[in-house]
């Protein structure tokens, strides 16, 4: 086979020049400022969502401000109040010599919980717990918000000012995430405000489900227990005590009603909102083995350390969905997989223990707008 | 097999436009998804519904979210059937309908 390419450029004659310039004079440029001009335009992406964010956090503080507003704070108190809380940190222990860092850790972040309660209070003294506890959460997701915002910008100036193209590639790759998890804020701050579960309070909605009004106890801090007969065993139901913003001490709880209940306890059943993959279905509901329980990791541990200890099979129920569905209003596919979630804990349950046996059911979560 | 290529066959000019005319497609479409952007970030408040559920005889009623709304609050608001207080069995946000 033969094969004819027949190329011309351009139709001959003088005209050939301007042809020849601008077809290869593009070439030319790009091979010396292809990298400032990618630069230049990551730049103005990374600048136009930078907005974006500018705009969310705004949006936050107004809201926050408001909320504080609403609960009867002065203005002037309220922006001073928001301002400090917004700028406070936490550091964490070293991690240097790891051996009891958790304890350490727990310290630090109690001490944490304890200082933002208490400003919250004394912004809005005429509250009570549980709107003390829904704004403080609003003013944790807006300083989340305000957080991610301060890093974009810290790194986008940082970028301009070196010149450093990889640093600005690497934060427009992670664009769209970041711009995800703020969203998901945005619609926390909104969840908050009003008070209205949201769908990480899945695993607290089963707990409450199963305690439906029954006496409660408060076992740990911020974390109630309910001992109930369940299908003739002894079922002991925690959750975080609601209908405030609350996720807790799930660990704490399980730790005492082992240490007070001895042999008894043959198994831990854990419910808990987990993040789905992409492509999974929202509301799915898995089980498996482990403790279901997220945030820094030190009710985890004291769940698991608990669990090692007295040779309790450690179970769990986890209800898939999004980042932005655990922490936005509960969106009616979590809440319909209540009845599944319900009927596969009563099958672990009679599945793995005998009657009369004592059995721990833990529903993990952020319990706003769930009392039990 | 002919490859032919030709550049310039439109005539001298009509090269130099549709030249012209793709850069200034190009720098157009890049100032305006950068300029969308900027201003994709709306509010959208979620549809937010409360279902009562009468403990006597189970008759349930869904509702709007109202502000102090929080699931087994026994509410002021009777059945329609026996008269019984409701209590709130769910709040869940409901996806909004696309127009």
């Amino acid at each position: 086979m033969h094969a004819k390419i027949l190329l011309q450029v351009g139709a001959g004659g003088e005209g050939n020049i301007l042809y020849f310039i601008l077809l290869y004079l593009p070439f030319i440029f790009f091979m010396f400022y292809g990298q400032r001009f990618q630069m230049q335009m990551a730049l103005l992406e990374i600048g136009g969502m930078l907005k974006q964010l500018e705009k969310m956090k705004d949006f936050a503080k107004r809201e926050a401000l408001n909320t504080l507003k609403r609960e009867g704070c002065e203005e002037k108190t309220a922006e001073t109040s928001l301002e400090v809380l917004l700028n406070s940190f936490t550091i964490l222990p070293t991690s240097m010599d790891p051996a009891g860092v958790v304890g350490k850790v727990e310290h630090i972040l109690n001490i944490r919980d304890a200082k933002l309660i208490t400003e919250v209070k004394k912004a809005i003294p005429k509250a009570d717990e549980a709107t003390a506890r829904n704004v403080e959460n609003v003013v944790e997701a807006t300083a989340a918000l305000d957080q991610i915002y301060r890093i974009v910008r810290h790194f986008y100036l940082l970028g301009k000012k070196m010149g450093n193209l990889y640093a600005v590639i690497q934060l427009q790759m992670l664009a769209p995430q970041i711009i995800m998890y703020a969203k998901a804020f945005v619609s926390a701050v909104y969840a908050f405000k009003n008070g209205i579960p949201i769908g990480d309070g899945i695993g607290a909605l089963v707990a409450a489900k199963m305690i439906n009004g029954a006496t409660t106890e408060v076992i740990a801090k911020d974390t109630v227990s309910s001992k109930l007969e369940y299908e003739k065993r002894k079922a002991f139901i925690i959750k975080a005590q609601g209908p405030g913003g609350n996720v807790g001490k799930p660990g704490e709880a399980i730790k005492k009603i082992i240490e007070d209940n001895g042999e008894k306890i043959k198994l831990i059943v854990m419910i808990d909102a987990a993040l789905k993959l992409e492509g999974e279905k929202i509301g799915e509901v898995a089980e498996g083995i482990g403790a279901a329980i997220g945030g820094i990791g030190v009710e985890k541990f004291k769940i698991e350390e608990e669990a090692s200890r007295h040779k309790i099979p450690l179970h769990a129920v986890i209800i898939k969905e999004s980042i932005a569905d655990a922490i936005s209003v509960m969106k009616k596919e979590i809440h319909n997989s209540l009845g599944e979630v319900l009927e596969r804990v009563k099958k672990i349950i009679l599945e793995n223990s005998q009657e009369e046996e004592g059995v721990i059911i833990a529903g993990i979560g952020n319990t706003i707008g769930i009392a039990q | 097999m002919i490859f032919h290529l030709q550049i310039g066959g439109f005539g001298d000019e009509s090269f130099l436009y549709i030249l012209v005319l793709i850069i200034v497609i190009f720098i157009f479409m890049t100032f305006f998804d950068s300029m969308r952007k900027r201003r994709q970030f709306t509010i959208e408040r979620p549809i937010t519904k409360t279902e009562l559920i009468c403990p006597s005889c189970e008759l349930r009623e869904v509702r709007e979210c109202k502000e102090k709304d929080y699931i087994l609050k026994n509410t002021d608001q009777e059945c329609k059937k026996c008269g019984a207080k409701l209590s709130i069995s769910s709040i869940y946000a409901e996806e909004r309908k696309k127009s």
